[in-house]
């Protein structure tokens, strides 16, 4: 079982982005506002390509987004 | 004391032994996981996905459905079914009513016009989990078929005719019921322990 922890600042890249709501985000990547909901609190880990969408959304690079921590 | 008494205490303490220290095992390696995840992000409610929503009005369902044909069956005999007409055409009436509003509730797994929306990766990794519960669902269910009906009808010798029947019904309620069940725990597990 895996313990791997990926942090991500998605809230604060909205907040930075016009403050753009989490329905908002969800609509531009394709993908729910629970799952965004979700990975906001580190309760879920999104695949590669939800990420480089997101990552997109925010004209950044993945690893402005995401930070993985060592177990 | 009997050699093959003794053999079976010690292999069903070992077992037992074993299964308690997976089981605390598995709590602590839980515990951990959870404390990390709470490490990395704020505690919230989770809104409830619509798969989620769906899933639990049909384990109400079914559960309605279950207990109308156990109400249905109250002062016959199983083996009544196929010479009653009213009681089969009504039991039959609502496994197939139950069935379409289990169909009718799933739509958003079909992907399809409005619930693209609606349906996106988180949702398809817990439906991809809920069919292990579908297994283990119908292992189940065989499992209490072949005791209850090995022991009813011991004596007999043979089982009525209508019995396979049933079964056939309730495999497929079974299916549905488990695989609903399997889509909650899948999102409270997600809710909890991450991915």
């Amino acid at each position: 079982m895996g313990t791997d922890i990926i942090l991500n600042n998605i809230r604060k890249c909205r907040f930075e982005k016009n403050e753009m709501t989490q329905q908002e985000l969800a609509d531009a990547a394709g993908c729910t506002r629970q799952t965004i909901v979700a990975l906001e609190a580190g309760r879920y880990t999104p695949s590669l390509g939800l990420a480089f969408r997101i990552a997109g959304i925010f004209d950044k690079g993945l690893e402005d987004i995401f930070e993985y921590r060592e177990p | 004391m009997n050699i093959w008494f003794g053999v079976t205490m010690v292999s069903a303490f070992i077992v037992s032994a074993l299964a308690a220290y997976l089981g605390v095992r598995a709590l602590q390696v839980l515990k951990v996981r959870k404390a990390k995840l709470e490490e990395g992000g704020e505690i919230v409610n989770i809104p409830m996905a619509i798969l989620q929503q769906r899933s639990l009005w049909n384990i109400l369902s079914i559960t309605i459905g279950v207990l109308i044909i156990s109400w249905l069956f109250k002062g016959y005999a199983v083996s009544e079914f196929f010479a009653n007409d009213k009681l089969r055409i009504s039991i039959t009436a609502v496994v197939a009513v139950t069935l379409m509003v289990n169909l009718f509730l799933m739509l958003p797994t079909s992907k399809k016009g409005r619930w693209s929306k609606m349906f996106d990766e988180r949702d398809e990794l817990v439906l991809s989990k809920a069919s292990n519960f579908q297994i283990v669902g119908l292992l189940i269910l065989s499992v209490i078929w072949t005791i209850g009906l090995t022991e009813y009808y011991w004596e007999a010798g043979s089982i009525p005719i209508d019995i396979p029947y049933l079964m056939f019904w309730s495999n497929f309620l079974m299916l549905f019921l488990s695989r609903s069940v399997g889509i909650v725990f899948g999102y409270w597990w997600l809710d909890h322990y991450g991915n």
